[in-house]
């Protein structure tokens, strides 16, 4: 270990004198200080700060990849070129040391540069998060739903299968399965079997589509399994202030500790009556009990001055996505929630009118979910304000419910750490690329990995080199499937392991999600890599015959 | 190959075939080469430009692979990380980190070896003192002058204090105090038992130097042996003596003449320049003239020279060889030129008093086993002289 250490450091040293440190620090703390201000996102505070996450991660990324390509590529190269490698080589030192010493040393100098760039971003992140907000929603999006870890379930998938086979007996039965087959086989020129497949995926589709569809006043039902409840119920005393009776609003005064695991629009207990917080201040909060409950009800007796008990329940967040296949006018898609815990049969119930094809999120409080993870929740899809309805489409990817797994600081560790797996991976491409190539071509063969590695599914979409899309039917295909094939197996998909997502929309990232991309990309993948590059290092001739 | 291993280094049939893209054969860089290094020995390869030294010194270390034959470095292949704790190499050029300074560069190597933090300190600074850069250690190599780069690339070569010692064209771009001391530290090296490979294009340098030489041209061997039974002339006798006036010399025909010999060649011996030059920089060390470049040094460093009981009998073997060399010494240079009056004063008197034997008559060389192979025709020199003839005892 001791020589490897001593190439690392030497490499190490190498690259903080090539003034590459600082000129990527100047870059980044000008990209960080100008994009706040450039780019406002949606000019909220939450979009902000994603936006600040999102191109100060990915601009990081993105520089510390080619750094470290440029870099892994020529430090073995440059030694060789330069033949320093004569005085290296003829030490007792294997050449395998030497190789992954070269690795390490790149390996510790970027990650020196992306744990700078790191704490550089979340420095400036948590000085936006002290910044005004542009109204309580805005604040709650920033604390529940960026400085923070949730992990998300969606609802059990639609049994599609049950669904297509049901429809096709109803077709056949119909007889209009037979005619569409004919125009089927008549499109693809007499080859049945092909046909038929296209008709099954074409009935597969719609009965995919219609059970994600409601029309107006139908109801879409979903089962959520796996959510784990995070934190304990807070219960303490608060105290009346104020009653506003034209708002039919109560302000209760309560201590910090409380207050702090309340959320704007979550709920809140209030003498045993479920209620929504609708102003969250640092010395109080504000709910707004329904009539009944104020004229006859449990909070009838609170009056100003009044003491009464306050429970904050843990909470988790239902987010949804509705489409509309006609627009309402107002552009607003009004719906009823129903949530239930199947166990205990606790009921929420909430009219909503949201914004059409927008990311919609609900707080609410844990008890809906059972024991065992569960909960139910309904959907009724309603007509608008003139009376008129509209077909509404959830897709099963557009509904999720999340709860709070751990914190953002876990999280944006982890998200390093995924980073710089990625900038390990490459700086093994760029090593094992420099063991037998010429720089020039090195870098050629390094670079070359990176959109591969960034893009490998849009590439596989656009190129049409799906290898599951069947056979291929000429050789060029063939030979683009069998490349693309290797190139999968090989290459790690960096947009699909991208932390960069997870963070801006304060999602978690668990420890096993890490260890299985430390596996696959860290240790199969770079380790293979740098086997090979020590294998043609080691049998290479490191100088050339001049005479 | 280890069975029939006796040498430190040792090739049988040698060769190295570069191929081009094709894997055509292109050139035989070195062809058929046999060699036996021994331990001990200063083994000087020799040949013009592209006669495959380099070559061959890289199939040693094992930088390129041979296409034919075999070679095997303390009985293991060049390949082996083990025997390379015992080799030093010093490339064609300093082929060193220019971003690094002088004693982060021996600090690197040093670690290298594994050597513990304390040793490898100890030695970077008695190595940096040695190659006279101690004053500078802490600029960047690729600031410095290509005689300063050979330098701390001898020194690289050393921090191991090798066994076997691989020099390829030690000397170039090093000033002429440079290469006195490097060949000052050869001697060293050898008289500690350290084999040292020396590929030069110095003729004068490997002359001083090496026991033995391999002279190669198109990559084959054309010649191989000892140093002095290549150099001696067995036909000719030369005879250094006082300026002669006229008649002695007239004398000096007659003499010879009736021995049936002629008087080839009379001419005054003139000073060497690598004399001169040593002198006018030793004369401005010693004034403390400012320098960027380097400094003497030439201390060579501690764990570089023999141990205590040993230092004595080199040091004596030094000044011996020293003494004999007469004109061309540093430490000569050093001391009075009433001192060298003084030996070329005694020299003539052993001349004309042929009872006495003297040092001088042997032939002027430098290293340690250079002891006459050839002797002076005594019959000769006494019927010359007027001494007795048959002395066999003095001879």
């Amino acid at each position: 270990m001791r020589g490897i250490w001593a190439i690392a450091r030497h490499t190490l040293s190498h690259c903080l004198r090539m003034k590459i440190a600082g000129a990527f620090v100047l870059m980044l703390l000008a990209i960080l200080a100008v994009l706040p201000m450039i780019l406002q996102g949606d000019g909220t505070l939450a979009g902000r700060i994603r936006t600040l996450l999102a191109y100060g991660m990915g601009v990081t990324g993105l520089l510390l990849s080619v750094v470290t390509l440029l870099l892994s590529v020529g430090v073995i190269t440059s030694d060789v070129r330069a033949k320093a490698i004569f005085t290296v080589a003829t030490k007792p030192l294997s050449r395998w040391k030497y190789v992954i010493g070269r690795w390490l040393g790149v390996v510790v100098f970027v990650g020196i540069l992306l744990v700078t760039s790191a704490v550089t971003i979340y420095a400036f992140a948590q000085h936006l998060r002290t910044g005004e907000a542009l109204n309580p929603s805005d604040r709650r999006a920033v604390e529940t739903e960026v400085f923070t870890a949730r992990r998300q379930v969606r609802p059990q998938p639609i049994d599609i299968d049950t669904l297509t086979e049901r429809k096709r007996r109803q077709l056949q039965d119909e007889g209009r399965y037979q005619e569409a087959m004919k125009a089927f086989v008549a499109q693809t020129g007499g080859d049945e079997q092909k046909a038929r497949s296209l008709l099954e995926e074409q009935i597969r589709s719609q009965v995919a589509g219609t059970a994600q569809s409601v029309g107006p006043g139908g109801v879409f039902l979903w089962q959520f399994n796996g959510i784990a409840v995070a934190g304990n119920k807070r219960t303490a005393k608060g105290q009346v202030t104020l009653v506003d009776e034209e708002t039919a609003s109560l302000r209760i005064l309560a201590d910090d500790e409380l207050l702090g695991s309340l959320v704007f629009g979550g709920p809140v207990r209030v003498n045993g009556v479920d209620l929504r917080v609708t102003r969250l201040e640092k010395e109080f909060f504000e709910v707004q009990p329904s009539a009944d409950d104020r004229a006859g009800g449990r909070l009838a007796s609170l009056v100003s001055g009044a003491e009464t008990d306050i429970v904050a329940d843990p909470t988790i967040q239902l987010s949804y996505k509705a489409a509309a296949s006609v627009n309402p006018t107002d552009k607003l898609l009004r719906s009823i929630w129903q949530l239930d815990n199947p166990a205990t049969g606790f009921r929420y119930m909430e009219l909503r009118s949201d914004p059409v094809a927008t990311p919609a999120t609900m707080t609410v409080s844990a008890r809906l979910v059972d024991p065992n993870g569960r909960m139910d929740a309904q959907y009724v899809n309603l007509p608008d304000s003139q009376g008129k309805g509209t077909s509404v489409t959830i897709l099963e990817n557009d509904i999720a419910v999340l709860f709070r797994m751990g914190s953002f600081e876990g999280t944006f560790i982890r998200g390093t750490v995924m980073i710089l797996l990625q900038l390990a991976f490459l700086a093994a491409v760029g090593v094992a690329a420099g063991s037998f190539l010429s720089f020039p071509v090195a870098c050629l063969v390094g670079l070359a990995t990176l959109p591969l590695s960034m893009a490998g599914g849009f590439l596989r979409e656009s190129l049409r080199l799906n290898p599951e899309s069947g056979p291929a039917t000429d050789a060029l295909t063939l030979v683009g499937a069998w490349i693309f094939r290797v190139v999968r197996v090989g290459l790690p998909d960096f947009a699909q392991t991208s932390p960069v997502d997870s963070l801006i929309n304060g999602m978690n990232i668990s420890w096993e999600y890490l260890a299985q991309a430390a596996l696959l990309t860290g240790v199969i993948r770079t380790l293979a890599i740098l086997v090979i590059a020590c294998l043609i290092f080691q049998r290479r001739e490191l100088a050339r015959v001049q005479v | 190959m280890a069975d029939d291993v006796q040498g430190v280094v040792v090739a049988r049939n040698l060769t190295k075939v570069f191929r081009d893209f094709w894997l055509r054969e292109k050139v035989t860089a070195v062809a058929g080469l046999d060699l036996d290094i021994r331990a001990g020995e200063v083994f000087g390869l020799l040949g013009p430009n592209g006669s495959g030294k380099s070559t061959t010194i890289k199939m040693i270390l094992g930088l390129l692979y041979p296409t034919r034959g075999r070679v095997a470095v303390f009985g293991r292949l060049p390949t082996d990380v083990r025997i390379k704790a015992d080799i030093g190499f010093l490339p064609e050029e300093s082929y060193l980190y220019p971003f690094l300074d002088a004693r982060e560069t021996l600090d690197f190597y040093g670690r290298l070896f594994r050597q513990p933090r304390r040793q490898r300190r100890r030695r970077v600074d008695m190595l940096l003192d040695m190659v006279g850069l101690g004053s500078v250690a802490y600029r960047r190599v690729g600031e410095y002058s290509k005689g300063m780069q050979r330098r701390i690339g001898l020194a690289q070569a050393l921090i191991n204090d090798p066994q076997l010692l691989i020099l390829d064209e030690p000397t170039s771009g090093m000033d002429p105090i440079g290469t006195r001391q490097f060949k000052d530290l050869i001697r060293t090296l050898a008289m500690r038992g350290k084999t040292v490979i020396l590929s030069s294009h110095l003729l004068a340098d490997v002359e001083d130097v090496c026991d033995r030489i391999c002279i190669l041209y198109g990559g084959r061997q054309r010649a191989l042996g000892r140093m002095d039974e290549l150099l001696s002339k067995e036909d000719f006798t030369q005879i250094t003596t006082e300026r002669l006036d006229e008649p002695s010399l007239e004398s000096l025909r007659r003499v010879l003449a009736a021995s049936g010999r002629e008087l080839l060649q009379v001419s005054a011996p003139r000073d060497k320049l690598e004399s001169l030059f040593l002198r006018i920089v030793q004369e401005a060390q010693e004034q403390r003239l400012s320098t960027g470049g380097a400094v003497s040094g030439g201390v060579i460093a501690e764990f570089l020279r023999p141990d205590r009981d040993q230092t004595h009998n080199v040091l004596a073997g030094l000044v011996s060889v020293a003494e004999a060399k007469a004109p061309t010494d540093t430490q000569e240079v050093a001391s009075s030129q009433a001192a060298a009056a003084q030996r070329k004063t005694e020299v003539l008197r052993d001349l004309v008093e042929p009872e006495k034997t003297t040092s001088a008559l042997q032939p002027q060389g430098d290293h340690k086993d250079a002891s006459p192979t050839k002797q002076p025709d005594r019959g000769l020199l006494d019927e010359l002289l007027g001494g007795p003839k048959n002395n066999p005892e003095k001879s």
